[in-house]
């Protein structure tokens, strides 16, 4: 009897060895409030297999997989009125944390709180507030880009209907401008069915509350799951047209023209003006308020500037014309040319610190030089170095063009020389919870302590499931390191937002090849507000 | 309830012509165009109005009043657009003769379209009465309480095609808000039905699914309620409950001939869907995909509702293997669905004249379209569906060949017949083509066609109550019996002189009816609508070689 008993143990033993499953539980909850969301469906995806399981969160918010083989896993939320996240996706999109299952284990502690959507809504009426029907509205999420600056990404667009009403939906929660009018994106709406009884006319476009310059625009900071109500606009048909008048400096050949095009978005209203022979007098009539780059060439000369229009003619711009010439470059390794079987394709710009105007070059094309550049004070950024390597110094002239600009005369021309070092630092650690426990997927952000406006000397990375991270490329010289749990990708690029944290960076000195370790405290999400 | 829309249109066009009794009697050069936009009621007058001169007339033959084929913004962009002032005035000055019509557009008015030569003179005053647009609203919810968002919700009305058929056409789309909400405005007054489901898109947040149905919730749209819109009306509560619905499968195999079976690689297969009430031909509701068999030739299309679905398939690049099944999905999955893949075959026809040959010049366009049929109903005008296939005639040898044929019924037609010719006869074997439909694939018979040179001519002259040529109204000639037979109705628009004429007519007994411009395009294949002017209409009766010239009369009101 005792015998048969072991067998059975043994035997059932045996089977458990042979089919250990696993699973994986949670909770789905709304992100602010935490109360639970039922519904919601929940898909579990297996590294490296594109089919899913699927299951639906009940009334408590729990969902349940069982039966699991051994492996690596993510899982993605998606319910109508949120956002559709993955378990674990902060500060860059899709990126996502994958869970690891032994056989037989057993993740019962995933909390998902999920975004709810927002909406924006109003009446567009005219100055005798008669409603505006067929207007496009838009809404612009004011995001942090590569290479730190901020600047408006569409997102998408209504119409309002007969009552001059629209409404905005699914909006992810955020910073936005929204701008009403000017041309809709296709002028014949083949997208949408047309209604042949509609009249649709065409307004300027002006920002939210009722400027045609971004400058002046309200920004609408969306909370989650909000419904933000009599976001109102009127709409001026066709708005005070201004003019933009001054003359060209320097030499001035037959037939020169100045082009204003506009850099505020969707603003349609570009002009030009013939600039005189004797004088350099020019003038472009028709603008609206907003900010111009004003752009004119001719031969090897050109000119390039930008300005800001008010409400009033904008007088006196003096726009010089610069001479261009050719830019060589060259570059190094530990003092050896570059050896261009590396496969590495080296990509150089070169952006004017005035306008903003920037010109490149890549190691692809031999000889290596930048054509057609115009004289002027340039800041030089490379990317794609192999790794590895870092680039050490860049010298035109005498000058150090890396930290002080690069000051380009097409009549002295000398060759911008980028030395490369194959004796980067390298810095690895771990992050932590105020519990001690490791961080995985938080964002650790190497901010140099001098030349913040060097862009190329940041670095970001995401933690792996064990909290680590490691950079294996660095510049030597003195950074900031911080790891946020959560935080817009690139803003750490701005200022005003670094200078929030600034006591929350460890900060650490790279030598040249040194390879150091370090142990960093997560900055929760919550810090920020 | 078409009545209403029709009358409306009669009201619209003739409310222009109602101050012609004012007009000077020369007609040299237009120098200008002046008029007055008002209200229905003549005494509003609307401010800020488009008006359009229009340069070309071919813009509107091609649009119809009531047509919507073509966008207002291209219309206005080939022509002279001004805006009424204040007091509902317009003008265009220095304008070219030659100018053809006005558009006239204001949001919450029925847009209008005069034609200038309705006002001969050299300065042409023209009061513009609009109608006023409705407006509809609702709110989508599903499963009882939860109003669902970015569904979709379409305002329908009946149309009928050049083939005969009577099928739902959207005057309007849109989707719902997150609220739920839709709404419809500047309806033109008409019968319509709603229809909410379906998703609008799939690029936003729109997950779940949902049969489309009918106002208030049925799936047959001859039990749907159908919404007047009336002028001016605003109502509100058109209110869907959608059951989200489960989804389901159709699951099946590629079969066919052995040689067909190697090719499994290259198969493609796609699937749409029919809605109920929408017509097979040409536009299906939505593309539900496209799938790519399996190594043993297995295939599957997920996520359906509940309804009709067309599976076809065909070898990558290649029209000569095919296949086309319809499949039903009810409350469950489909299994086992067999496409048979067919080699298209070639149907051969011979043709015979009876009478005169025909010139070759005069049948340069005469082509023979054979059109399968999906559940009686033809499936024209998609080639990808494997569809439609035409073929030239060849004159000298008198035969012809038709390509890519498949397994499937199908309904013969000769179009662009040489002026004075018809078809007298047509056989597939034993099987009269002309009044049935036919199965021409693996069969070994010939397609037998007669033309006979002795068709009948009609000619005549449409005339106002005063007896003065009515120029842009709408003759059409219709068989007294074999209704169905589209081929044998015959329709033309008067011409400046008030002349119509129809060359080539089959001999046999038919009415005559005139409508003016602004009937609806097919819409004389609606036996209601033909049955409501049939005691207005004139009878024909057409002899082989026959020649007649007939004097019609239509008032001023529209009413003949």
């Amino acid at each position: 009897m005792m015998k048969f008993l072991c067998l059975t143990t043994l035997v059932s033993f045996l089977v458990q060895v042979a089919l250990p499953k696993a699973s994986i539980s949670g909770v789905v909850v709304r992100e602010g409030t935490n109360e639970p969301l039922s519904e919601v469906r929940v898909s579990l995806y297996s590294n490296g297999d594109s089919n899913n399981l699927k299951v639906i969160s009940g009334g408590d918010g729990r969902f349940f997989f069982n039966d699991l083989e051994p492996g690596q896993y993510k899982l993605q939320f998606d319910i109508t009125g949120y956002l559709t996240q993955y378990y674990g996706e902060r500060i860059f999109d899709g990126s996502s944390t994958s869970i690891p299952l032994r056989a037989g284990g057993v993740v019962n502690n995933i909390v998902m709180r999920m975004t709810p959507f927002s909406a924006i809504s109003g009446r567009i009426r005219d100055e005798s507030f008669q409603p505006l029907v067929g207007v496009p509205v838009r809404i612009f999420r004011y995001v942090y880009r590569e290479p730190g600056r901020r600047g408006l990404q569409f997102e998408f667009d209504t119409d309002t209907n007969d009552r001059g009403e629209y409404r905005l939906y699914g909006i992810r929660p955020g910073p936005y401008y929204l701008q009403a009018g000017g041309r809709p994106l296709f002028p014949f709406k083949w997208t949408d069915q047309l209604n042949i009884n509609e009249v649709v006319s065409e307004e300027d476009p002006v920002f939210y509350p009722g400027t045609p310059t971004l400058n002046h625009a309200t920004l609408l900071e969306i909370e989650p799951g909000s419904d933000r109500k009599g976001v109102d606009f009127i709409l001026v048909r066709r708005q005070n047209r201004f003019q933009i008048r001054g003359h060209v400096k320097g030499i001035i050949d037959s037939g020169l023209m100045v082009e204003a095009s506009s850099l505020e978005p969707r603003a349609l209203i570009d002009g030009s003006g013939d600039v005189d022979l004797n004088t350099g007098l020019f003038e472009i009539d028709g603008l609206v308020p907003g900010e111009y780059r004003l752009s004119a060439s001719s031969g090897t000369r050109s000119a390039m500037l930008s300005v800001q229009l008010g409400e009033g003619d904008l007088t006196g711009v003096e726009l010089p014309m610069r001479e261009t010439g050719t830019l060589s470059a060259s570059v190094m390794l530990d003092g050896k040319p570059f050896p261009p079987a590396t496969g590495n394709v080296i990509y150089l710009t070169l952006r004017d610190t005035v306008t903003g105007f920037y010109k490149g070059a890549t190691t692809r094309e031999t000889p290596f030089v930048v054509e057609s550049l115009p004289a002027g004070t340039y800041r030089v950024l490379v990317r794609n170095l192999p790794s590895g390597v870092y680039l050490k110094s860049a010298t035109y002239g005498n000058a150090d063009a890396l930290n002080d600009g690069m000051n380009f005369d097409p009549a002295k021309a000398s060759t911008l020389q980028l030395q490369m070092s194959s004796k980067p630092a390298a810095l690895r650690g771990i992050v932590r919870n105020a519990r001690s426990e490791a961080s995985s997927r938080v964002a650790v952000v190497l901010v140099p302590d001098r030349f913040r406006d060097r862009n190329e000397l940041y670095s970001a990375i995401l933690t792996n499931e064990d909290g680590e991270f490691e950079f294996k490329s660095v510049a030597p010289g003195r950074y900031k390191v911080f790891a946020w749990e959560s935080i817009e990708a690139y803003s750490w690029l701005d200022p005003n937002v670094l200078a929030q944290f600034e006591e929350k960076g460890e900060s650490i000195q790279l030598e040249e090849s040194a390879k150091k370790n370090i142990e960093l405290r997560v900055i929760s999400a919550e810090a920020r507000r | 309830m078409r009545s209403l829309r029709i009358s409306v249109s009669f009201l619209l066009l003739f409310s222009g012509l109602t101050l012609v009794g004012q007009r000077p009697e020369n007609s040299g050069a237009i120098i200008s165009v002046e008029g007055v936009v008002t209200a229905m009621d003549g005494a509003r007058p609307i401010s800020g109005a488009r008006v359009s001169l229009l340069k070309d007339p071919g813009i509107i033959t091609r649009s119809g009043t009531s047509g919507v084929d073509l966008p207002p913004e291209l219309m206005e962009y080939l022509s002279k657009v001004t805006t009424t002032d204040e007091a509902g005035h317009f003008k265009f000055t220095d304008i070219d003769p030659k100018a053809f019509g006005l558009v006239v557009g204001a949001n919450g008015f029925v847009r209008q379209q005069l034609e200038l030569s309705d006002f001969p003179g050299r300065e042409k005053h023209i009061a513009v009465r609009l109608a006023a647009t409705g407006a509809i609203s609702g709110v989508v919810r599903g499963n009882g309480s939860r109003p669902l968002m970015n569904v979709q919700v379409q305002l329908l009305l009946y149309v009928y095609n050049d083939m005969g058929q009577r099928s739902l056409k959207s005057f309007a789309s849109t989707q719902t808000n997150n609220a739920g909400e839709y709404r419809f405005y500047f309806i033109t007054p008409g019968r319509y039905l709603l229809r909410s489901g379906a998703p609008a898109s799939p690029l936003r947040d729109d997950k779940e699914t949902v049969s489309p149905v009918f106002y208030p919730g049925v799936e047959d749209p001859r039990q749907s309620t159908v919404v007047d819109i009336e002028p001016g009306m605003d109502r509100s509560g058109f209110d869907f409950n959608l059951k989200l619905q489960q989804t389901y499968k159709i699951r099946g195999h590629l079969a066919g001939s052995p040689s067909v079976d190697s090719e499994h690689r290259r198969i493609m297969l796609r699937l749409n869907y029919v809605p109920e009430g929408f017509s097979t031909e040409r536009r299906f509701d939505g593309n539900y995909g496209h799938a790519k068999p399996s190594g043993d030739g297995t295939f599957e299309f997920r996520d359906l509702v509940p309804g009709l679905y067309v599976v076809t398939a065909s070898a990558d690049g290649d029209n000569e293997i095919r296949a086309l099944v319809p499949v039903r999905v009810g409350n469950g999955n489909v299994e086992n669905v067999a496409v048979a893949l067919a080699t298209t075959a070639t149907v051969k026809g011979r043709v015979r004249v009876d009478g005169q040959p025909m010139d070759l010049q005069t049948a340069e366009r005469l082509r023979f379209q054979l059109t399968p049929l999906l559940g009686g109903n033809p499936l024209a005008d998609d080639d990808e569906i494997g569809g439609t296939t035409w073929n030239e005639s060849s004159e000298e040898s008198g035969e012809f060949a038709v390509e890519d044929v498949l397994p499937l019924d199908y309904k013969f037609q000769a179009q662009w017949v040489p002026p004075g010719y018809y078809v007298k006869d047509a056989r597939f074997g034993q099987i009269d083509v002309l009044n049935h439909s036919f199965h021409p694939y693996g069969g070994d018979s010939v397609l037998e066609i007669v033309f006979s040179s002795r068709a009948g001519k009609i000619s005549g002259t449409v005339v106002d109550d005063k007896s003065k040529p009515v120029r842009a109204v709408r003759t059409v000639l219709v068989p007294d019996r074999a209704r169905d037979r589209v081929d044998l109705y015959e329709n033309a628009s008067t011409n400046k002189d008030g002349e119509f004429s129809f060359e080539s007519v089959v001999p046999g007994d038919y009415k005559l009816f005139v409508w003016d411009s602004t009937v609806e395009r097919n819409s004389w294949f609606d036996p209601d609508f033909i049955r409501r002017f049939e005691p207005t209409a004139t009878a024909v009766h057409v002899d082989e070689s026959s020649q007649q010239t007939l004097q019609l009369k239509i008032a001023a009101n529209g009413k003949k």
